[in-house]
């Protein structure tokens, strides 16, 4: 386990030495930052029976657009992240430095993994302040500000460990961040249809449907299908990676 | 303490080694020779268990590496053709991280970086960025991750390319004095380091081993019989069959009017009598001087042997 947390720390190290940390969270806080932002015009801008009608508030509103945001936030910085995770080790050569060093594959995606996570985790823990004066503001709901976050980091990790999965793949960074949005965009997709087929299929749809799920989680609502569908994703990404590089033909 | 048998690698319908076998004995320092792309690096990571082989087995201290990855990599320290080196990493972090993967426990792993530092001459840098330092430097920190963990068994691919004379002297020395200790294998296409460094050599041509002895022992086959090089002083005409007939003499040939390798039988017999001979017909000697058989033309015969074999 020892192994997994040096290759943690060394990951974390990479990230915050070079520009790629910054840019990335700096890009995320900006599109947050402007979700929350035109999401609070929004709310400002609808009349005050309207929502009454309706049963809008502020916190439903903002909390909303704010995850939506987030969302779109994550789709586009997480990829430019993970994608140097194996790639790189490729191409400079400390791939061999690794691989003849007593870790298993396993610990070593692992490692890898978690080092991503981690910048996810402080990426969100940096738009803690949004929902903060969201919730003193409005009645406040501690849950559904739970659920949201808990909702973006699993989606996170679902992006981060497609990318890991890419990033095995190739030893060239831009075409491990191509493969990951080929291989990200048709999850996405799937929410595109649900409403479309009806009956039955509808509901299966929108159970695999990480942006359905993702949209529940921020209403407050614990979707386990959600939970289930995000971990198993996660689960089969890094699965993939670990046979990847058990049976790359190295040059 | 290394044992190879029978190792082969194809990729791709395409033989990159084929069928190499060879023991390393505990503290022995073995030669991999071959000119390049012979498939001494990927003999290299097969043993290191950087790529599977497509058969044959490679074992460390007795532990297989296909059966046995973890605790077979764990008793080899590999530098490979480019050091893996994280450049944004300083170097002390670097050899930090590396004894946290290469599993030195944890009280131990200040002293061995420092010992690794020391031993490498990394001392003035050691708090410098990897990316900054010169490509001696560089190679010298892929040196010391590659012992920081005091493997019984390393092994190094071409450990002196790219660096200066002085470097390369330095490198050699720290190699012999690991050696001992430490069983070490030692790739490269330079023959003179070889013979610098190494007890045994393990000569390797397009995938197949060619020759496998000690280095006296192959330049001994080749000094049977014995080339010696005859200057004079003034051209004689005719010298070089009076030579040929001085008992002994196998093979007389002349390069130039005052110069003629000769080939004779060993002792001192054959040596004397051409003296005696260049001197009665007036040409006089300037210089009489051994021509020792070199790992060069061992390696040129065998290498060239094997193409004309290959063609024919």
């Amino acid at each position: 386990m020892s192994s997994v947390w040096a290759i943690v720390r060394r990951e974390l190290q990479a990230y915050f030495v070079s520009p790629i940390a910054y840019a990335v969270i700096v890009v995320f806080l900006l599109i947050a930052t402007f979700g929350f932002a035109s999401s609070l015009s929004r709310y400002l801008t609808i009349p005050p029976f309207v929502l009454e009608e309706r049963g809008f508030d502020l916190r439903s509103i903002v909390g909303r657009g704010l995850v939506m945001w987030a969302m779109i936030g994550l789709i586009l910085t997480l990829p430019a992240l993970s994608m140097r995770l194996f790639s790189e080790e490729k191409k400079t050569g400390t791939a061999e430095l690794l691989m003849t060093s007593p870790l298993t594959t396993g610990q070593l995606v692992l490692g890898k993994y978690l080092g991503a996570l981690a910048v996810l985790a402080i990426m969100l823990a940096l738009t803690f302040g949004f929902p903060v004066v969201l919730e003193i503001l409005a009645s406040p709901d501690w849950g559904a500000f739970a659920t949201s976050y808990v909702g973006l980091l699993l989606y996170g990790g679902v992006l981060l460990a497609v990318g890991v999965f890419a990033s095995s793949l190739t030893e060239n960074q831009i075409v491990a961040l191509v493969v990951t949005y080929a291989i990200f965009l048709p999850l996405w997709a799937i929410e595109v249809l649900v409403g479309f087929v009806g009956g039955g299929l509808d509901d299966i749809l929108a159970s695999t449907s990480v942006n359905f799920g993702l949209r529940l989680m921020g209403l407050g609502l614990v979707n386990s299908h959600y939970l289930v569908l995000t971990v198993a994703l996660v689960f089969t990404f890094l699965f993939l990676s670990v046979q990847v590089l058990d049976s790359t033909r190295w040059r | 303490m290394v044992e190879v048998d029978h190792l082969s690698k194809v990729y791709g319908g395409r033989v990159s080694v084929w069928k190499v076998s060879f023991r390393v004995a505990k503290g022995e320092i073995l030669g991999f020779l071959g000119p390049n792309g012979a498939g001494k690096t990927t003999t290299m990571r097969m043993i290191t268990g950087f790529i599977p082989p497509s058969s044959g087995t490679a074992k460390v201290d007795g532990i297989d590496v296909a059966e046995n990855p973890i605790a077979a990599k764990a008793r080899v320290g590999y530098l490979c053709e480019t050091p893996p080196l994280y450049r944004e990493m300083s170097v002390r972090g670097y050899l930090k991280f590396v004894s946290e993967i290469k599993r030195v426990p944890r009280s131990r792993r200040r002293a061995s970086v420092e010992r690794a530092v020391e031993l490498c001459g990394l001392s003035d840098v050691a708090d410098r960025v990897i990316g900054h330092l010169s490509k001696g430097y560089r190679q010298r920190v892929g040196l010391a991750q590659a012992i920081l963990h005091e493997p019984p068994v390393l092994i190094l691919d071409e450990p002196t390319v790219g660096l200066d004379p002085a470097q390369i002297i330095e490198i050699r020395r720290l190699i012999r004095d690991l050696g001992g200790e430490q069983t070490v294998i030692l790739s490269t296409h330079i023959l003179p380091e070889v013979t610098a460094t190494c007890s045994r050599v393990v000569i390797i041509h397009e995938g197949q081993v060619v020759a496998e002895d000690r280095i006296e022992n192959l330049t001994d086959d080749l000094n049977a019989g014995q080339g010696v090089r005859l200057r004079v002083a003034r051209p004689v005409a005719g010298l070089d069959s009076r030579l040929r007939a001085v008992p002994g003499v196998q093979d007389v040939r002349a390069s130039g009017e005052l110069v003629f390798d000769l080939r004779m039988a060993a002792g001192d017999g054959p040596r004397e009598g051409v003296v005696a001979e260049a001197v009665a017909s007036g040409a006089g000697v300037v210089e009489l001087s051994p021509q020792a058989a070199s790992l060069e033309h061992v390696f040129m015969r065998l290498v060239t042997r094997e193409t004309a074999g290959a063609t024919a």
